[in-house]
């Protein structure tokens, strides 16, 4: 904006400067109101944190905001019983179980097929890729009676490989989607040079359009690893009544109902199913932001 | 090319035709063992496969004997191959060397390999994913997770081995065909695995799911719309697509306002990356943690009492002059439109009108979570529109609103458009945070919920007709999706 007001074409009049106080306290509001904004959206975090480290009996009679003034009361012990007693700590571990086979698949299958979508000529091809278009928003819904009914009759029923191919399936169209833009927006002389130099099919799409594409898998895996480690429905659907293979979803959406009086554990509870996710995210978000731009509004 | 293999000379020159045809590697080909050793040897390994398979299926998981049954499909698929491709390799050795050449004296290279990859896997991975099923099973102190992550390792290493080996086996089947073909061919070898799952999982599913909606609990009968005539009488499914509608209207709003006004505001300031942050994070935690979080925000105590919820807290503090009286967000149906009463739609069931205000208070839970969503795309879209335009608007003296109004706006209404049907259909599916809230109590329970509901007490005909339902109210957007798909795919 200085630069806009110090190289003015001749003959517009100069705008008058106002003197830097008054600009800070013009924006003042300004500042106010994103304050105000900001703590909507830190506070609600923020106070379950703080109560996940407070005995039962004190969240249950003071706010959370008590707890951060003397005289101090904090404990592990809420940790400490859901790791053991309640679960936590298995359900972890089948998160992570659930999640890595299921982020890894649908990449991989998608991989090959939008590279056909960006780079091979076959008849049908925009009829074929409309139709992943469709299925993007297909409710999941539409599928649980069906696909339920075949994992029992393959004995898959409530088993770890059923979940992985159910969010395989509904994770590709995504998948498809992301990556057949991004490949197809890489530059088509580095493959045509590739074509002239001999390169094979499978050459050109190991050795450039892989490589070029790191960005939008790695875009790819972190929203697919959190929507996994984040649903509740598909594990729910598929696990059902296998309750050792429960995620943390899972077990955290059926303490809320069992826990009643002993909302304490919760916070700690559902601290543990935050930490990873909101951790990758943190440290990846600049890939997964590129991802959501370029599998809703594409460039 | 591979020295100390002259000797060999009519090997040489029938491998150098072999691999002329695969472009293979050529050190690979060293250990070349003769015709008849590896006819015997293949047998025997074959034996060894089925042996084992046999053996370990009790034992393994059921994915693993499909994982083997697969790769049994692969080796013989190359085996047929290099067998159709035998009398190929002669004419080209014939064509190269002075030396003549029949089929006998092919020494069937691949062959080789298949028995060498075959003993290994038969040999090394089951014991290997047993010590590793052993150690993770001891370091987590459970078999069961100890089996599983072996199961995890092998998924990880196999399905990648597997699609990469299926993409460079077809493409030397492909080498014996002419180009033609192969440019016909490949696109739908390539996309075959994606195109099977999406079958398999998502359009064979659906086709089912209407045909099932027209049975009866069991599927074995046609009650024709019987289903559809149960949700349709049913109050609760009713009101649940009320609810529905609230979260369309509501939570859209929602999003996509705050997101384009915290946008707007960002964009204004210095610490923007910080602030769109905070905002963007409980993206990242599950509906289900959000729940939690919120319950404790909107907790209600019995007026009089110190109030515990944050929500409730301030209102009673704030509110004191006025003797405000703590509000249950999440048990509080009052109608937010008191003011504004719609006539019944059925009469007797006046509540499918009502603006409950639990559902508000839920709506808001979703829109805390995705506003950063919104924020993040309508931000990008922000930073599109050149500075220039903005600031000449000013200089020629339009008021910060009219330049929102009559430029900005305007110009991000694609991005919008974009935004809101993406809310629209998290609207539409929305299930985890009525779920983890109140469970579809208190009426707050919506389509989704609905569905699962039916489908867990085996009422599979319902909840097919139920998914039906849901399908139908996303339709429209996702034709919106299409043709919006197509108009960027004719800018390409």
């Amino acid at each position: 904006m200085t630069a806009t007001t110090e190289h003015r074409e001749p003959g517009v009049p100069p705008l008058r400067r106002t003197p830097r106080w008054r600009q800070m306290l013009g924006r003042g509001p300004l500042h106010f109101v994103i304050a105000l904004l900001l703590l909507l959206w830190l506070v609600p975090t923020f106070g379950l944190f703080v109560n996940s480290f407070r005995p039962g009996a004190a969240i249950r009679f003071e706010g959370w905001w008590t707890g951060l003034f003397p005289p101090w009361d904090f404990t592990l012990e809420n940790y400490q019983h859901v790791l053991t007693a309640q679960g936590i700590g298995d359900a972890f571990v089948n998160s992570l179980i659930l999640t890595i086979p299921a982020t890894i698949i649908p990449i991989t299958v998608a991989a090959f097929a939008a590279y056909a979508f960006a780079w091979m000529n076959f008849p049908f091809k925009n009829l074929l890729f409309v139709v992943v278009v469709g299925l993007l928003v297909v409710p999941l819904q539409m599928t649980f009676v069906p696909l339920q009914i075949l994992f029992r009759d393959m004995g898959l029923a409530g088993s770890f490989i059923a979940v992985w191919l159910a969010h395989t399936g509904f994770g590709l169209p995504f998948a498809l989607y992301l990556l057949r833009n991004f490949m197809g927006a890489l530059p088509r002389e580095v493959f045509e040079s590739a074509a002239i130099d001999g390169a094979s099919a499978p050459g050109a799409f190991f050795r450039l359009a892989v490589p070029m594409s790191v960005p939008a898998i790695a875009a790819l895996a972190i929203f697919q690893f959190l929507w996994v480690w984040n649903d509740l429905l598909v594990a729910l659907i598929f696990l059902g009544p296998n309750i050792p293979n429960h995620p943390l979803t899972v077990v955290l959406a059926n303490l809320v109902n069992s826990l009643g009086g002993q909302w304490h554990f919760l916070t700690a509870a559902a601290f543990i199913s935050m930490a990873l996710p909101v951790a990758v995210f943190l440290l990846l978000q600049r890939y997964f932001v590129r991802g959501i731009l370029g599998g809703s509004v594409k460039g | 090319m591979t020295g100390g293999m002259t000797g060999a000379g009519g090997a040489r020159d029938i491998r150098t035709a072999y691999l002329a045809m695969l472009g293979g590697p050529v050190g690979a080909h060293r250990w070349y063992l003769g015709h008849r050793f590896a006819c015997a040897a293949y047998v025997v390994a074959l034996a060894l496969f089925v042996g084992s398979f046999l053996l370990f299926r009790e034992r393994v998981e059921a994915g693993f004997g499909q994982l083997w049954l697969v790769a049994l499909a692969l080796f013989i698929g190359q085996l047929l191959l290099d067998a159709m491709a035998i009398p190929r390799w002669v004419a080209l050795a014939n064509r190269s060397g002075e030396q003549r050449y029949t089929e006998e004296d092919i020494p069937w290279p691949p062959l080789v390999i298949a028995v060498i990859a075959m003993f290994a896997f038969v040999l090394v991975v089951p014991p290997l994913l047993g010590v590793l099923g052993g150690v993770l099973g001891q370091a987590f102190g459970s078999a069961r997770i100890g089996a599983q992550g072996a199961l995890v390792v092998l998924v990880l290493i196999g399905v990648p081995t597997v699609l990469v080996g299926y993409i460079v086996l077809t493409e030397q089947a492909l080498r014996h065909f002419p180009p033609r073909f192969q440019t016909g061919m490949r696109p739908w070898l390539w996309l075959f695995p994606a195109l099977a799952f999406l079958f398999i999982f998502l359009v064979y599913p659906t086709i089912l799911t209407f045909i099932r909606s027209l049975q009866d609990q069991s599927g074995t009968t046609f009650v024709g719309l019987a289903n559809y005539e149960w949700f349709v009488g049913s109050e609760g499914a009713l009101v649940a697509l009320r609810n529905n509608m609230l979260w369309l209207v509501f939570f859209t709003l929602m999003t996509v306002g705050f997101g384009l006004a915290i946008a707007i505001l960002l964009d204004r300031v210095r610490y923007e990356s910080a602030a769109k942050t905070v905002i963007f994070v409980p993206m990242a935690i599950s509906f289900v943690a959000a729940a939690v979080i919120w319950r404790f925000m909107y907790d209600w105590s019995i007026p009089g009492t110190p109030q515990t919820g944050t929500v409730n807290a301030l209102l009673v503090t704030l509110g004191s002059p006025v003797d405000m009286q703590p509000i249950d967000w999440v048990r509080d149906q009052r109608n937010m439109l008191g003011l504004l009463p719609l006539p019944d739609l059925i009469p007797g069931i006046e509540r499918l009108t009502q603006v409950a205000l639990n559902n508000i208070s839920l709506i808001f839970v979703g829109a805390w979570m995705w506003t950063g969503f919104c924020m993040v795309i309508l931000s990008a879209g922000l930073k599109g529109i050149s500075t220039e335009l903005l600031e000449a608007a000013r200089v020629d003296g339009a008021n910060e609103w009219q330049v929102f109004r009559r430029i900005i706006l305007p110009l991000l209404m694609p991005t919008i458009a974009v935004v809101s049907t993406t809310m629209i259909i998290f609207a539409l599916k929305t299930f985890d945070i009525p779920y983890a809230m109140t469970a579809g109590t208190l009426d707050t329970q919506v389509v989704a919920l609905e569905m699962w509901n039916q489908f867990r007490f085996n009422q599979y005909g319902r909840a097919s007709a139920v998914a039906v339902v849901l399908l139908a109210a996303i339709v429209p957007v996702m034709l919106i999706n299409i043709r919006r798909f197509r108009e960027q795919e004719a800018m390409r």
